[in-house]
């Protein structure tokens, strides 16, 4: 054996190696999953008994869709519209604090005001912040509405926004948008014809993240809103009862609850490895 | 959102009822809408039912706003101290109520309507529904009558009817003789002879322990009616009780007690791995349904046991409704009508009927009660008039915090049961004084 | 350095607003927050009595067991789990660009977990840890062990929350430090190569320092998140067995909300921010000593 060939034979080992590492990651992530797939399929007491072999059952679902006292389909349309507003907000707010602070000849004191405000908030457990949130849209009349949870959920998320986005910002050449301004570019066209494609890929990973994040936060969402406005978490919370834990609606509620993000995660991954080789830490 | 929970299943006996009873057509409304605030359970159902027969029958309307059962104390904090209250009636809590009742956030159901009187079948849970300010004590004869109860929640013995009935036991009276029959099947079937909820909650161990420390002849404090606010945990009465109560824990049962939770008690007795548990009366809707247990009809329920010469005691987790005071005079009329009506016998029968669970004698000593699906509605007879409250003070909240991690530590065998007990009266005694009461605590158990 | 010319309204106007979010939804609320750390809150007759209780709510902190089983505990899962999840996801980081386009698929595969909200990871690993019927146990019991009662016993509960962190977040440490690795600039390792280095030695004198900044951050980043972990623990164990896995925010949620000691409540979350910002201030400056 030649040592080309057995270098290429090592290197053929070392790969699957490192497959069977990925597979086994793969079924460590997956088995949860699968067994929340399957208990949402499952009367409560086969659950309970553990049984393995089990004959499927939809009525964890038809309870969470059309049960006479579940409001799953509004917690889920609340969640889609809380989730994607507060997305698009703390985005843009956070895309535009971002540029201006780092190419718009900010004092160093402010940029740093700023950013250490961001660290600072993210801080604060949501816990302690719901009871004043609630004071405050109770004086301005929003009590219970979507747009105050939209509202705190873009301020608790704006950090993350504005952390990550100055990251993918500060990779960014500046040249492009020199040659622009050059060309006599105005704010708006700037924007439009050129930072922002360039940070395409860096909004949609920042993006999705935070719809994740607003889409699964439950304390502030649980303090902010009641029975028409409530979504999914503190929907599905509903199932955690004080004398009866409904563990299979709560499976079944939870598949439900996935899909939006893993579509967005489907439909974006392509974003998504762009978004982060153009370098989300650095 | 309107009540449309159950109106599928409701509405032939809705309809029956209302024509039984009241007869004729839905009748124009005549007060204004109402918005009460309730947590998910597993009777809300029943309760969601006796509403669409309320909007029948008055042509009022109430709507239920439904929380999960976190958070729910604070929606109800949140409202009573806005400027107006969303909701216009609170279903309270019968373990945070003393905070409603003591912060002056409920109007006494007999100023709003002077000619309401509480019906004489509803139970009266150890005098939970009255209030006297002057005082600060929750006391029926010089207190305002400012709540009703809605769900009659206490906690009873859940055990294995089938396996006494196979093994010839008698029903115990007392701990002693339930150690023994738990034994005997621990023994002969290799089930846990019997749970308890020994875990650490906001409110767990805790309501677990009081039904022994009530039933020994212990108590919190010496007279809480009375205004006397002397600790008196660390009793020899309370240490009998713990002692018991870990005796029983380690004798018949589970490995680990110390994480047990009112959830894997559930879990065990459904699958049929538990001989006994005491568990609030509403897990009883679950142990008749095929598709959550495998023991169906298998399960008797029964009063908890006592110490000799003391009677049962158990603990009381029920929920009050009550009108809180920054409403509009109409909403609070109209609040105090859903109550009357709510109270009546009839509406209690039928409430049972549809699912719910009444809060009055009314519906217990009915033929409904008789049926062997309502098997528990016979122990509730002997069990409602011996619940006990567990404190009346909004520094419960704080006491309980102490009792939770204390005695959940002596089950897990971090401290003894005397450091136990002396370390809780200890604490309580602070925060007692820290809040301005005149206390003080029995001197420390000796070893 | 040329500076993208702007007016001062575009200036101003893309920096408003931020500033009205940080101004009136987070300062206010802070600003309550401290406030309320030097006072007693009562309710009497349905109004607020603020009573100024100075340092007292500060000071108590000092002789509350739950505060500091809750502060120990939050610093073990914290340190823990944070650095599984940064190896764990540094790692498959690694092996997952290294393969490219064959580790595709496990790229969103390894994301999956964060898709779930945190209480119903609680209430589903609650059950996959059951002494009896818990699918961890029944497949210990497959090869003749167990059963281990996970979250029942004082000395394993907290290992075992840590693990359910460490399932439910590795994928974001994976996700930001995927984004690092396949930012390396190729050059060098095709240079590293070409010198003969062994694969160790590369990732010891060149991915690992060319990592560093990336590492630092996720880490700090993740700590933070886990600095507030509650929605697990909620259903998971509520703190227990005994205060095993008591953690700060559970901690502060009972003073605060259950409690209703609002005051106390405060105090306790202004000094555990105070905290976590000194050593993140402390960990960020002697970062920032070592890249120069």
């Amino acid at each position: 054996m030649s040592a080309v060939t057995r270098r290429i034979a090592a290197r053929r080992a070392v790969t699957l190696l490192l497959h069977g590492a990925l597979a086994l990651a793969a079924v460590l992530t997956l088995g949860p999953f699968l067994w929340i797939a399957l208990a949402s399929l499952k009367t409560q007491i086969a659950l309970l008994m553990g049984n393995l072999a089990f004959t499927p059952v939809t009525m964890n679902y038809a309870e969470v869709l059309f049960g006479n006292t579940s409001t799953f389909s509004t917690n889920f349309l609340n969640s889609v519209i809380v989730a994607s507003v507060s997305t698009a907000i703390a985005l843009t707010v956070g895309f535009l604090a971002g540029y201006s602070l780092l190419r718009m000849r900010w004092s160093r004191a402010v940029v740093n005001i700023f950013l250490l405000w961001t660290v600072v908030f993210n801080l604060v457990p949501p816990v302690t912040l719901a009871g004043a949130w609630y004071e405050v849209f109770r004086m301005v009349g929003l009590t219970n509405s979507l747009t105050a949870l939209i509202l705190a959920h873009t301020t608790l998320h704006l950090p993350m926004a504005l952390w990550l986005l100055s990251s993918f910002l500060r990779e960014i050449p500046r040249e492009l948008e020199e040659a622009a301004v050059v060309d006599g570019a105005g704010f708006v066209r700037l924007m439009r014809r050129v930072v922002v494609p360039i940070m395409m890929p860096g909004l949609v990973s920042t993006g999705i993240l935070i719809f994740i994040f607003s889409w699964n936060e439950f304390p502030v969402a649980l303090a902010l809103t009641n029975n028409h406005s409530a979504t999914v978490p503190v929907g599905i919370a509903k199932f955690a009862q004080e004398n009866e834990i409904k563990y299979t609606q709560m499976a079944a509620a939870s598949v439900l609850s996935a899909i939006p993000a893993l579509l967005v995660l489907i439909f974006c991954q392509r974003f998504i490895v762009k978004g982060l080789t153009a370098g989300a830490v650095k | 959102m309107n009540t449309r929970f159950g109106t599928l299943r409701a509405l032939p006996l809705a309809v029956a009822a209302s024509l039984a009873l009241w007869g004729g057509a839905a009748p124009a409304q005549t007060q204004e809408p109402i918005n009460i605030v309730i947590n998910q359970s597993p009777w809300l159902e029943g309760f969601a039912n006796v509403v669409d027969l309320y909007q029948q029958q008055t042509g009022n309307s109430v709507t239920l706003d439904v929380n999960p059962y976190a958070g729910s104390l604070e929606k109800q904090r949140n409202a009573v101290r806005a400027g107006e209250s969303e909701y216009d009636i609170l279903i309270v809590n019968g373990i945070f109520y003393p905070e409603m009742y003591e912060g002056g956030f409920l109007e006494p159901l007999t100023d709003i309507d002077p000619d309401f009187t509480l019906d004489p079948q509803v139970y009266t849970f150890d005098d939970t529904l009255w209030y006297d300010s002057e005082t600060k004590t929750v006391n029926a004869e010089t207190g305002d009558l400012l709540t009703i109860p809605v769900n009659p929640n206490i906690t009873m013995m859940f055990y294995r009817a089938d396996l006494y009935e196979k093994h010839g036991l008698e029903k115990p009276e007392t701990w002693d003789e339930l150690l023994a029959n738990a034994k005997a099947i621990q023994e002969a079937e290799g089930i846990v002879g019997m749970k308890q909820r020994a875990a650490r909650a906001t409110i767990s161990i805790s309501w677990d322990y009081w039904p022994y420390l009530n039933s020994f002849g212990g108590s919190l404090f010496r007279d809480e009616s009375g205004g006397d606010f002397f600790v008196t945990l660390n009793s020899p009465e309370a240490l009998e009780a713990l002692k018991m109560y870990l005796k029983i824990a380690e004798e018949v049962g589970p490995p680990n007690p110390a994480s047990m939770d009112q959830a894997t008690l559930i879990q065990y007795i459904v699958t049929g791995q538990a001989a006994h548990a005491v568990l609030p009366v509403a897990a009883q809707s679950q142990m008749d349904d095929p598709n959550k247990s495998a023991v169906v009809g298998k399960i008797g329920y029964m009063n908890l046991p006592h110490a000799p010469g003391h009677e049962s005691a158990p603990a009381i987790g029920h929920w009050l409704g009550g009108v809180p005071r920054n409403l509009p005079d109409a909403n609070k009329q109209a609040a105090v009508a859903f109550l009357d009506w709510f109270q009546q016998p009839e509406t209690q029968i039928a409430y049972a009927e549809m699912g719910g669970s009444p809060v009055s004698a009314a519906a217990y000593e009915g033929a409904f009660a008789e049926k062997p699906e309502n098997r528990y509605m016979i122990a509730m007879r002997d069990a409602l008039p011996t619940a006990r409250r567990m404190w009346t003070i909004p520094e419960g909240a704080e006491i309980v915090a102490v009792t939770e991690v204390g005695l959940n530590r002596a089950v897990a065998g971090e401290i003894g049961p005397v450091e136990a007990l002396n370390s809780m009266a200890a604490e309580i005694e602070k925060i007692m004084q820290d809040a301005g009461f005149e206390t003080g605590r029995l001197p420390d158990l000796a070893d | 350095m040329a500076m993208v010319q702007a007016s001062r309204p575009v200036r101003f106007l893309t920096v408003l607003p931020a500033l009205l979010f940080l101004v009136l939804l987070s300062m206010l609320p802070l600003a309550n927050l401290l406030a309320l750390s030097f006072a007693k809150v009562t309710w009497a007759e349905g109004s607020a009595r603020w009573d100024w209780v100075g340092l007292a709510n500060y000071r108590a902190l000092a002789d509350d067991a739950l505060f500091e089983a809750g502060i120990l505990n939050t610093l073990i899962l914290v340190v823990s789990a944070t650095t599984l999840q940064v190896g764990i996801g540094l790692g498959l980081a690694l092996i997952c660009s290294r393969l490219g386009r064959s580790a595709r698929a496990y790229r969103t595969l390894f994301l999956l977990p964060i898709l779930i909200p945190g209480i119903i990871i609680g209430a589903i690993w609650k059950l996959m840890y059951n002494v009896q019927f818990g699918i961890i146990n029944q497949a210990l019991a497959l090869v003749g062990l167990g059963p281990v009662d996970w979250l029942g016993s004082s000395s394993l509960a907290l290992a075992s929350v840590i693990a359910v962190d460490v399932w439910h977040w590795t994928p974001f440490s994976f996700l930001l430090l995927l984004a690092a690795v396949e930012a390396l600039p190729k050059d060098v390792f095709e240079a590293a190569q070409i010198d003969g280095a062994g694969a160790w030695r590369t990732f010891r004198r060149i991915t690992l320092p060319l990592l560093w900044p990336a590492i630092f951050t996720t880490f700090i980043f993740r700590a933070i998140i886990a600095f507030k972990v509650f929605d697990e623990v909620y259903l998971l164990t509520g703190g227990g067995p005994g205060t095993s896995t008591q953690v700060i925010s559970f901690t502060i949620y009972q003073r605060f909300f259950v409690q209703d000691s609002a005051g106390y409540g405060a105090a306790m979350s202004v000094f555990v921010m105070f905290l976590v910002a000194v050593v993140i201030g402390v960990a960020m400056t002697r970062q920032k000593a070592r890249t120069r």
